[in-house]
């Protein structure tokens, strides 16, 4: 039974501002600083009509939690809001590198940002690569994150070891505490390569679409062996980070899934090819909508009530795993419960409000043109330049962020003027993407009850208050330990890298 | 001959006129006005039924997106 | 079409949908919002049958679209329309605080201008776009607007069935 608001009679007095929506036999409440109760029914009718009193154990729950108007304590509301939109107080701090657009794998959830490997003029040359660097490093925040995507980067390796280089040197007066990321299939990795990005400090993440048969399937190497090639590279740099006596629990390998339709009811065999391969965190990201064909988005796309299904039986396995001993944790839970649990934002920047889009990141593609984020690139590729925003040679930071189209995506990603969000208990801890809205949607803004990402952002935080509703101490335990976030310091260079404990979430690992 | 009824209220007249000037090269349009709207007579230079429809399906939103592009009404 | 609200109309010969709606329960800001992010897909015609009413005309771009895909798209823009009207009063009743966190992500994203930033500053005092109002003032947004000329109204019935386009 559900409750019916129009039996209740509601009180004008008593509650403060808030947000419900029922989870299982509970009802969450939300309010505007984002704390959270989990109420049974009956308690949660008690509060709306205001049958409560001072020193009832729920009022002292109410109270405390700042849900009510006679105790409602203003200063630490506008504080906790401060804190939780502190990314707002600096700017980009992802760059977007995308060094070619050739690469050597052939995925089927990916067409129109790749190229084939003789396509030599997608290559980024190294006069772009340095604009691109004194774009980022031009930012309002003092932590950057350079990350190398493609294509494949290694294709363009020598572009790379200079974006390093002139960084690096770029950086003694930029005075930034700087880091480099490459997401990579690793299949064109060699031991030169590798000696080079460990002695330069680049953090290496690669995609693993799960068990070897279903990766080979999606990630298409011309020797078939991409799974392999990916493994090989991944338990190598593993053994190179523990050599050099980093602690493997923080510092090893990471990997991205893509979840196909096909990979579904392999949630199981999923779960145990990252153990397996000692990652410890896994993000069960589902299909987003870009390049790739309107064909292939029938053979490979899903419902989202299937994904959820596949989500909690994948999260469910995890938590069984956490409780045998085996680290790992999934990456969207993190993110969602270190914005429930402890007040703060990760600064994720797909789920962010406003989105990163502009203002957190900013993604360079090869020939310099400027985009707000990598959906928007992925966009360009698709025939779309709605999120092109300008030209290395020709535009400098401030007036790429400071572009209309950048305004637009913050207003367009406020959830406190987005139809559905602005009444939704998830407000707090959720965040929307103008490019993918604009891809579905046709506006940045969306139509969020029809929207994708809205349904699995919900299905994935009804999953986890209800955990938290039902969970035994040792559950609870685990995922609060997914909400502590250990600095991987190794990987922050800069002047200031020894302060690096305070760095923002892109150089940070949630701990399993 | 297409006639096209642009009221005053919901299309801006400077986004009309504009958009009888950038379609003047691909149709010949006649304008006239009364209280409340402003009519475009368009006979395109082209005759093909395919051609026609898009000449003037392009104008219908090249006034619209003019006049919204011009901001609010007030 | 078959079973379609009486504000729906179908012309399937020119693959055009007309669509009635009450502009005081949509507003015009919110027609636009709508009607604006289909425009890379149909022609988009808007009309004034009457005082009461107005009509969106919405035509694919592609020729002769099956009757299925204009019960999508007039599905698809009803949703849209019903959001944007929406959209609207949420962002009038939240300006403070949307302003208040645009205004922070914008300066803190920007940071102070640098010389050549300030080389290329617009001085002038010309409006900037604000497609969503979000600049305008209380009484810019809520004050007493100008009574009607009484002229205005009547006109609108000299409407012809030749200002639709539909015909040529």
């Amino acid at each position: 039974m559900s409750v019916d608001l129009q039996r209740l009679s509601l009180s004008p007095t008593k509650p403060a501002f808030f947000r419900w929506r029922e989870v299982g036999d509970n009802v969450v409440i939300t309010n505007f600083e984002g704390n959270f109760l989990i109420l049974s029914r009956d308690e949660f009718a008690a509060f709306a009509e205001g049958r409560i009193e001072a020193g009832e154990e729920l009022y002292e729950r109410l109270s405390a939690a700042n849900f009510l108007r006679e105790t409602y304590d203003v200063d630490r509301a506008a504080e906790s809001y401060e804190r939780r939109k502190s990314f707002l107080n600096s700017g980009v701090n992802l760059g977007i590198l995308v060094v070619t657009l050739r690469c050597n794998e052939s995925c089927v959830y990916c067409h129109a940002s790749r190229a084939n490997m003789d396509a030599v003029h997608t290559d980024m040359s190294p006069a772009v690569a340095e604009k691109a660097v004194d774009l980022f490093l031009a930012s309002t925040s003092d932590f950057v994150t350079l990350e190398f995507q493609g294509g494949e980067p290694l294709v363009n390796f020598p572009v790379i070891q200079h974006i390093i280089e002139y960084a690096l040197e770029r950086n003694k007066t930029a005075g930034k505490r700087l880091e480099f990321t490459m997401v990579s299939n690793l299949a064109l990795m060699d031991d030169e390569k590798l000696a080079y990005l460990l002695e330069k400090k680049v953090q290496i993440c690669t995609s693993i679409d799960g068990p070897e048969k279903l990766h080979n399937a999606q990630r298409k190497l011309a020797t078939m062996d991409s799974h392999q090639k990916a493994v090989h590279w991944i338990r190598r740099i593993n053994e190179e980070y523990a050599a050099a006596g980093l602690d493997p629990t923080l510092y090893h390998v990471e990997a991205l899934l893509t979840t196909t339709r096909a990979t579904l009811p392999l949630w199981r065999e999923v779960v145990d090819a990252y153990t397996k391969l000692g990652c410890r965190a896994l993000f069960l990201r589902p299909l987003d909508p870009f390049g790739f064909a309107e064909r292939t988005r029938k053979r490979v796309e899903y419902d989202r009530d299937d994904y959820l299904e596949y989500y909690r039986n994948a999260v469910d396995y995890m938590i069984e795993l956490n409780k045998q001993g085996v680290e790992i944790l999934e990456r969207f839970a993190a993110i969602f419960l270190t914005k429930i649990l402890r007040g703060e934002d990760p600064n994720f920047l797909d789920v962010r409000a406003p989105a990163g889009t502009g203002i957190g990141q900013l993604a360079v593609n090869y020939d310099g043109t400027v985009f707000t984020c990598d959906e928007g690139r992925m966009l360009h590729e698709m025939g779309d330049d709605t999120f092109l925003i300008g030209h290395v040679d020709t535009h400098r930071y401030r007036q790429l962020v400071g572009h209309e189209t950048v305004h637009t995506a913050v207003i367009a990603s406020n959830l406190d003027g987005q139809p559905d969000c602005v009444n939704c208990a998830y407000n707090p801890y959720c965040g929307t993407i103008p490019a993918t809205n604009h891809k579905t949607s046709g506006s940045v803004f969306g139509r969020m009850r029809e929207s994708n990402v809205c349904a699995v952002h919900k299905g994935i935080q009804d999953y986890l208050f209800q955990k938290l509703a039902t969970a035994d101490a040792e559950t609870r335990e685990i995922l609060e330990r997914w909400t502590t976030v250990r600095p991987r310091e190794h990987f922050v260079q800069g002047v200031e890298a020894a302060e690096a404990e305070t760095a923002g979430a892109e150089a940070a690992e949630p701990t399993p | 001959m297409i006639e096209l009824r642009f009221h005053r209220d919901l299309y801006s007249a400077k986004a009309v006129e504009e958009t009888a000037e950038a379609f003047a090269a691909v149709a010949s349009i006649e304008r006239s006005e009364d209280e409340s709207a402003i009519t475009l007579a368009v006979e395109p230079r082209y005759t093909k039924p395919a051609q026609v429809r898009r000449i003037i399906g392009e104008l219908q939103n090249y006034a619209l997106a003019k006049t919204i592009d011009e901001g609010p009404r007030r | 079409m078959t079973d379609t609200p009486e504000n729906v109309k179908a012309e399937l010969s020119r693959g055009a949908v007309n669509l009635e709606v009450d502009p005081s329960i949509y507003p015009l800001g919110a027609i636009y919002g709508a009607a604006y992010i289909f425009i890379d897909r149909c022609y988009v015609f808007l009309y004034r049958p009457s005082e009461t009413s107005l009509r969106i005309t919405l035509q694919t771009k592609e020729p002769e679209p099956a009757e299925e895909t204009l019960r999508a798209l007039v599905g698809e823009f009803s949703n849209e329309l019903l959001s944007c009207a929406w959209r609207r009063q949420i962002t009038e009743e939240n300006r403070e605080l949307i302003q208040a966190v645009t205004s922070k992500a914008l300066s803190g994203a920007m940071g102070s201008p640098s010389l050549d930033d300030l080389a290329d500053f617009d001085f002038s005092d010309d409006e900037f776009e604000d497609p969503l109002g979000i600049a305008q003032s209380w009484e810019e947004k809520h004050g007493r607007k100008t009574p009607k000329e009484p002229a205005e109204a009547p006109a609108e019935a000299a409407a012809t069935p030749e200002g639709e386009g539909a015909d040529s």
